[in-house]
């Protein structure tokens, strides 16, 4: 029964769909890929997923950053962290483990050496933000609503690799008191990202919701085990780590779609995006963007080739806009799955 | 960036030399610096694997010639050494001349950093052809002109070069056409003294070190972890400088991953710096080993 509905039932026209988006189409015919998450207006739903761009000059001989829909760094916290001890990465099928345990400068010097140069760049700036408590992720948001440039932050509420528990987002209640939290002190449009480590996906994406989440970032790395047979021990020091990579992708995908029929707000999809078409699977399942992790490694310059590939295949298919596609997907009726 | 492969030849078993050729590259790398390297068309395995770069030369006939600078930088062929021991490695084992891989490089904020003294080179197994690199970088420079000679009798650097079997031994005539001392130590005494190659070291530092400050030597090594843990060992001990080209997992090169973490000394809980951004080498005295 291929096509018996042109749209699924569940589908609502989403925050990021076109009555959302303000300003003339692209001048000289240029595909219209432009997306609104919660106020942020993008050009395109090309994003880099946070901790694996670092903080975006690193990428910047491979391409041009200022192409970007919006820009995500690396996780910020309140004070520096050395990360973990290694190894903290591996390789895996068609993916790797890793755990980085969210090494990173801190919030001074992020402000003092990192913004400066970030918020001259045209994309939207996202950064991204973990804590161990709702009271550090309050004070992480005030401060930084109070810098130029700044202009969404992302809720690491999802990292599987810190002890001590930083993995808010395995629990409703624990999301929605951080989210809410966090709402109370700032403006600024606030996308918790979620864990896939979780029987219902769904659940909390609701309490994010509910709390006062804009948007939500899907999802964060499966929390996963390679051992050493030789040694016996884990490939990884810190034993289990987050496994990333095209070898997640249709499960991603699945939880994006679940989450989009669920939820109000723009999801922004990602996990083991590496091509054109697996950007446009998370569109089609839902997505209102989508971000690229550990594709970022291997391509340095692919965020850039897939906004010309979604250009080109908006073109290709005569659409008037990529928001065309978010949430297409045609399903078969329920009970002939 | 394509690379096309031009020669990738097994000089002893598992052993591979690989000459590639870029189409953009500098005209000069430092040793210990890197390309990261997978076959271009086969998604699994996912990563690239970093490799030393041996060698390089522009390709294009003026720079080769030295006149000119048109087209330094033009492209280049390059040459890395492989041990084909895991799956990425064995399949870059596999392809021919004219096969694509994708290559990218050369990468590393910090290769070896030659000094004026003595050197001691001490390596083993695919540790050795960043070692290549530096003793022909150092044959090269007084040619050049632009390092005077070393203020000593005898500039030669010393190699010791290790390995399990004579099987494993790379690198000695490269060594010796550079104009460098070269001993070896295997493990089980097929070529050279029956031995670990710190064994060479403990000696060399022993007859060097002497306290005949003039003639402190530096030591330069790479190979594998335990290797530098014995010489990171030795040369603190004997108090002369020492540079270290390391190795670790990474899955980018260029500090997106920040995987290859290398403990160094620092306040506190410690820090960690990156074996690509920072390194590969790293000088003995900052390392938290």
């Amino acid at each position: 029964m291929k096509g018996a509905r042109a749209k699924s039932p569940a589908r609502r026209a989403p925050v990021g769909s076109p009555a959302g988006v303000r300003g003339p189409k692209p001048p000289g015919g240029a595909p219209d890929l432009r997306v609104r998450i919660g106020s942020l207006e993008l050009e395109n739903p090309v994003l880099s997923a946070s901790g694996t761009f670092g903080y975006a000059f690193e990428f910047q001989q491979h391409l041009d950053l200022n192409r970007l829909g919006a820009i995500v760094v690396k996780t910020v916290t309140l004070k520096p962290r050395p990360g973990n001890p290694p190894q903290r990465i591996v390789e895996t099928p068609a993916g790797m483990l890793n755990s980085i345990g969210l090494q990173n400068v801190g919030i001074d010097r992020f402000i003092a050496e990192k913004l400066p140069a970030l918020r001259r760049l045209r994309p939207p700036l996202v950064v991204n933000i973990a804590a161990e408590s709702a009271e550090e992720f309050c004070e992480l948001a005030k401060r930084l609503s109070d810098q130029e440039g700044v202009r969404a932050l992302e809720l690491n509420i999802s990292c599987p690799n810190v002890a001590g528990g930083l993995d808010f987002a395995i629990d409703p209640l624990l999301t929605s008191r951080v989210v809410g939290a966090v709402r109370r002190v700032t403006p600024l449009p606030l996308i918790p990202k979620l864990s896939p480590n979780v029987t219902d996906i769904t659940t909390i994406a609701r309490a994010a919701v509910e709390a006062g989440a804009d948007a939500l970032s899907m999802i964060n790395t499966f929390i996963a085990l390679a051992i050493d047979v030789r040694t016996r021990r884990p490939k990884i020091a810190m034993g289990t780590a987050g496994l990333s990579g095209p070898a997640i992708r249709p499960i991603a995908v699945r939880m994006v779609w679940q989450v989009a029929r669920a939820v109000n707000v723009p999801v922004i999809g990602m996990g083991g995006i590496a091509s054109v078409e697996d950007a446009l699977e998370f569109l089609i399942a839902g997505a209102t963007a989508v971000a690229v992790g550990t594709a970022n490694f291997v391509n340095p310059g692919v965020l850039e080739q897939l906004v010309d590939g979604l250009g080109a295949f908006v073109t290709e298919q005569r659409l008037s806009s990529v928001r065309e596609l978010i949430g297409s997907v045609q399903l078969p009726p329920r009970g002939q799955t | 960036m394509r690379a096309t492969v031009l020669t990738n030849r097994e000089f002893l078993p598992r052993y591979y030399l690989m000459r590639l050729h870029v189409p953009r590259f500098p005209p000069a790398f430092s040793a210990g610096q890197f390309v990261m390297v997978r076959p271009a068309a086969v998604g699994d395995p996912f990563l690239p694997r970093p490799f030393s770069l041996m060698r390089s030369a522009p390709t294009h006939r003026a720079a080769r010639g030295g006149g000119g600078g048109r087209g330094l930088g033009d492209g280049a062929e390059i040459e890395i050494v492989y041990r084909a021991l895991g799956r990425g490695t064995t399949l870059l084992s596999t392809l021919g001349r004219g096969s694509v891989v994708e290559a990218m490089g050369p990468l590393g904020g910090r290769g070896f950093r030659p000094t004026a003294g003595p050197a001691i080179l001490v390596g083993g197994g695919v540790g050795i052809p960043p070692l290549v690199a530096l003793a022909e970088s150092l044959a090269a420079a007084p040619r050049r002109g632009r390092r005077p000679r070393p203020p000593t009798p005898d500039p030669r650097p010393q190699v010791l070069v290790g390995g399990r079997t004579k099987q494993d031994v790379l690198g000695v005539a490269d060594f010796r056409r550079a104009g460098c001392r070269v001993q070896v130590a295997t493990d089980d005494g097929s070529l050279g003294r029956r031995g670990l190659v710190t064994d060479l070291l403990e000696t060399a530092l022993g007859k060097t070190g002497n306290g005949n400050e003039g003639r402190r030597p530096t030591v330069y090594a790479c190979g594998p972890e335990g290797m530098l843990k014995a010489v990171h060992r030795i040369a603190l001990a004997a108090d002369v400088p020492c540079q270290l080209s390391l190795e670790a997992n990474m899955a980018c090169g260029f500090g997106g991953c920040m995987g290859c973490a290398i403990p160094v000394r620092g306040e506190g809980m410690g820090a960690y710096k990156l074996c690509c951004k920072d390194g590969p080498v790293f000088d003995a005295r900052e390392l938290r080993w």
